[in-house]
Order: structure tokens, then sequence, then C-alpha cells
């Protein structure tokens, strides 16, 4: 269609730059800014909301040297076409651990007991990294190098009994 | 007592990345009159040092442990509204952006005169008055008629003169100054600088000088902290840092000071750069980047401690040379062999600033 107005301007709907006519008009807009993430809060247990979540632990090889620094890196995932939130017991809503040693050290900075929630939108997976340097922190101001062998690295989120609520996962390298 | 004394502080925080480790067991003291520096790259934790203690940390950020005493009072421990009592009043901040520290809506000469009313209990009209005398001693002119002028009516030096004003409109007795000339060209940058040290003389107010710049602290302060992912590593009288450096980032910032007359075809810079505070190196933290470090630095934290003797330091009560380094312990094989220059006054590049080179083997 071709039209023309009184102040001379052509439009011609093959035109790449006339303006756009949505047909979308008759969708109910406001649905767009629903608050998503409370609305799932408010009607999903939160049970559901746990079950939902899933977490990776990857490390880029199976063995490293003594004293090599091993990159990991820990993926929490929610698969749900809603947003999940996930209530934790303190304020970082993850840890890892090297043989059950949180942050590889015996001597751990402790938590602080207030309440923290991690909040995913659907589908969305986060990516989180850390570096263990191969050695554990054994006092104050001491490290050690770990043995050579095997060892397990887990990251779990930071609720009651994450493995039991299949939100903790954990891979194993070898230190040659 | 000193006036302000700060004692194993712990600032820390939650993040859904994880705990960053903004201060470590921080310790150190500022007398009356004392103008204390506090260097360091972006990162060190020192602006994070100076909300703490006007206990102006925002979440996540928290205070896990440690005591702030000011006067001999600990400021952890007082209420919301006996910290508020303190602020402006007993102890001044000057922020590093002036335009964001001043309230767009509000005149500059109404937000100099809230606080000479709410701590001093003047009137609106000797409340105007004072603040019209301190807008004319941070040298803006015809202070009177720029008393109903809005921030942006001002250029970016006259905010800051005017930030400088309210922090000086309650004659404080500390005044924590986070980088205050960095956001200025260098004539203006001289001006506050004078006008600061003026301040610190005439009624001889501490002032703790937040700066990445090493000249301002030559030039300005009696003593020096410098702080490295957290940590302080060193702490001195202002000539020791500068002529006796004890510790190898200090070394390296000291070196990385370009000169007017410098032959050195590139500047030298320490190389790497500053870890993530959530996941600091062990054994010491400065160690990737340190080039004295042995695998000893990589197993073991060093303690601060005075560098004559080798004993554990207690940055509150002496004031002799402090450093992080196991050199000063006996736990480093080689030694820290670099030279320090002192270029003859006079000459290009006397500034005392630059007087101090570390030549790297």
């Amino acid at each position: 269609m071709r039209g023309s107005r009184a102040d001379g301007v052509d439009r011609d709907d093959d035109d790449p730059f006339r303006p756009n006519t949505t047909d979308d008009r008759e969708k109910p807009r406001a649905m767009r800014s629903l608050p998503a993430a409370s609305l799932s809060r408010w009607l999903l247990p939160q049970r559901v909301h746990r079950r939902a979540v899933s977490v990776t632990v990857e490390t880029a090889a199976d063995a490293y040297d003594r004293d090599e620094p091993v990159p990991v890196a820990i993926t929490v995932r929610n698969p749900l076409p809603v947003p999940v939130t996930v209530r934790t017991r303190a304020p970082v809503p993850w840890t890892w651990h090297v043989d059950g040693h949180r942050d590889a050290s015996h001597v751990p900075e402790p938590l602080p007991e207030t309440d923290g929630q991690l909040v995913l939108d659907r589908g969305e997976r986060r990516r989180f990294h850390r570096t263990w340097s191969g050695q554990f922190k054994t006092d104050d101001r001491t490290w050690a190098p770990a043995e050579r062998g095997e060892h397990t690295i887990g990251a779990g989120l930071t609720v009651a009994d994450p493995e039991a609520a299949g939100v903790y996962d954990e891979t194993t390298v070898r230190i040659r | 007592m000193a006036m302000l004394e700060v004692e194993d502080l712990n600032v820390r925080f939650y993040t859904e990345d994880g705990v960053v480790k903004a201060t470590n067991d921080l310790s150190y003291r500022i007398e009356a009159g004392e103008r204390f520096g506090v260097v360091g790259e972006s990162g060190a934790g020192k602006s994070v040092t100076s909300l703490a203690l006007m206990r102006l940390l925002d979440d996540p950020g928290v205070i896990e442990s440690g005591e702030i005493r000011f006067k001999g009072e600990n400021i952890l421990e007082m209420s919301d509204e006996e910290v508020r009592d303190l602020r402006g009043n007993e102890i001044a901040m000057i922020f590093q952006d002036a335009q964001t520290a001043l309230n767009p809506a509000y005149t500059v000469g109404e937000q100099i005169s809230e606080a000479i009313r709410y701590h001093l209990g003047l009137g609106e009209a000797a409340a105007k008055e004072r603040a019209i005398e301190t807008l004319e001693s941070v040298g803006i002119p015809s202070a009177a008629e720029r008393y109903t002028d809005y921030p942006h009516q001002f250029s970016g030096g006259m905010q800051q003169r005017a930030v400088i004003a309210i922090a000086l409109s309650c004659d404080p007795d500390l005044i924590i100054a986070d980088e205050p000339t960095t956001a200025l060209d260098v004539t203006i940058e001289a001006q506050i600088l004078d006008l600061l040290e003026e301040v610190a003389t005439e009624f001889d107010t501490a002032i703790q000088l937040i700066t990445h710049d090493l000249g301002v602290v030559a030039e300005f302060c009696d003593r020096v902290m410098v702080m490295y992912a957290g940590h302080p590593v060193e702490m001195a009288p202002v000539e020791d840092i500068y002529y006796d450096p004890q510790h190898p980032y200090t070394v390296g910032l000291m070196s990385s000071i370009p000169r007017i007359g410098d032959e050195r075809d590139r500047l030298q810079t320490i190389p790497g750069r500053m870890p993530d505070l959530i996941e600091v190196p062990p054994g010491c933290n400065f160690h990737p980047r340190c080039p004295y470090a042995e695998e000893a630095c990589t197993r073991t934290e060093p303690e601060l401690v005075e560098t004559e003797t080798g004993e554990p330091a207690d940055p509150i009560e002496s004031d002799a040379q402090v450093a992080a380094c196991l050199a000063h312990t006996g736990e480093l094989r080689g030694e820290l062999d670099y030279e320090v220059t002192v270029r003859d006054a006079g000459g290009p590049g006397d500034d005392p600033a630059a007087a101090s080179e570390g030549e790297r083997p």
C-alpha cells in the first residue's frame, strides 16, 4: 500500500524504515512485568525450588602435577521455565571443598549464621570459578602441598544437607 | 592513648561469588594532628577501611571483627545516634567524587549549613554566616553569592572545595580524605593540599589521606601505610618508606613513579595485577608478582614484623618501621637485593617522591 500524507512524506509498506505495526495489542501487556520470581516463590513450595536446581563441578583435566593450580568450574542450573529461589543457611549461597576441607583449608573462616538466597531466572545457568592451588592451609599462616594421589573436589549450596537435597556435586583429580 | 586506634579490623563482603576479604587483621593508629597516608593499588582495601571507620559500609559489607577506637571509645559499639553525632562533627570525610558526594537537589550552602545546624546547634542565620566563612576559607570566590548555587553550577575543583568545606565546617579532630584530589588537575590539587595542610597545622586536625599518588604522600604525610590485597604490608615514617623501603611491593610502587629527566625508556611496573580478594594466593599474597619470591613465600604468610629486629610488630604501640615479608624473619634464603638511589636535591626530578628507586637484579 502506498499512502501520501499532507506533509508530503511518502509511506511505503516495503520501506525498511517504515514504523512497525504491532499485532500484540491484544496480549495482556501487564503480564510482561509480572514479578515472576516472587510469584514462583509464593506459589511453588521450597522443596520444588531446591529440587529444580542442579550443581555440577568440573575440572579441565583429571590429573595435575604437584603444586600445579587446579581450575575448578562450578555450574548451578535451573532447568525450569520459571524462576527459582533457594533459601540458604549462610549469606554466601554455595561453598566448595577439597577432601572435606572447606576452601581447601583445615582452618576455614566460619560463615555467619544469617540466611541468604540464590535466585536463578528461568532456564538460567550460572558458572563460578575457583582455583585450587594444590595446597591445604594447615594453620593460620601455613600451607602444605597436597599428597600425591586422588583428591575429591566438591561444591554444594549452603542448605541443610546439600547432598540429600540434590544440590551438591563432586569430582576427583589425581595429583601426580 | 592515640586519637584513632584500629585493631585487627576484618571486613568481609558476603557475595554470591564468595567471601571478599577486604581487610585482614588491619591495625594502625593516628595521633592528634598527625598526617597519615594510606597507599596501594585499586582494590587494596583503602577505601573500605575509611568507610569502616565511619561505619558507612553498605550491604553486603560487614565488619566481622576488630575494634575502631576513637579517643578511646569503640565506634563499633556505639549506637546509631552516637555515630551520627560523631560523623561530620568529630570525624569528617572528604569523598573521592565530589559530584556524587553532593546532593544535586540542595544548594551547596544549605549542605554546609545543615551540618553546622545539626552538630553545633546554631540558628539559621548564624549557620549561614559560618557556612559562608567556611566557603571563603576553602577559596570559593564571592562565597556569599555562591552560597545559593546548586552543585551543577560549580566547576569540578569548586565542588571538591565545597566537599572539603562541609568536612571542615564543624572543626573536626580527624579528617578522612579518600583520594580528595584524584579528579582534579595538578594546580587545583596543589591548592587543595595546601589548604588541608593549613587546616591540619592551624587546628591540630589529624588527617588520614588515602591516595594513589606517592608524590602527594611524600609531600604531605608524616607516616605511611602501604596496603596490598587487604593487608598492611609496610608501615613507617614517610622518610623511611621513601629512602629505605623494606617490602618488595613498596619498592615496586616507588620505582613505578615517573620522573622528569628520567633516562629510562620505559616506566618500570609491577608485573601482574592485584589478586581477586575472594581467592588470594596462598602464603604471601604478593608472591606471584614478587621478583624475590621463593618457595617459602608460597607456603607461609609473613607476619608484620619490625624490620630492625624481626620481632612481631605492634603498630598501635610502636612507631618503628614494620613490614610483612619473610626476608625480615630469616625465612628467605636470598636477600632483597635492590638499591635505593637518592637523586641530588635541586636537580631534575628532585621531588622527594622520586628519590627512591628500586633497582631490580
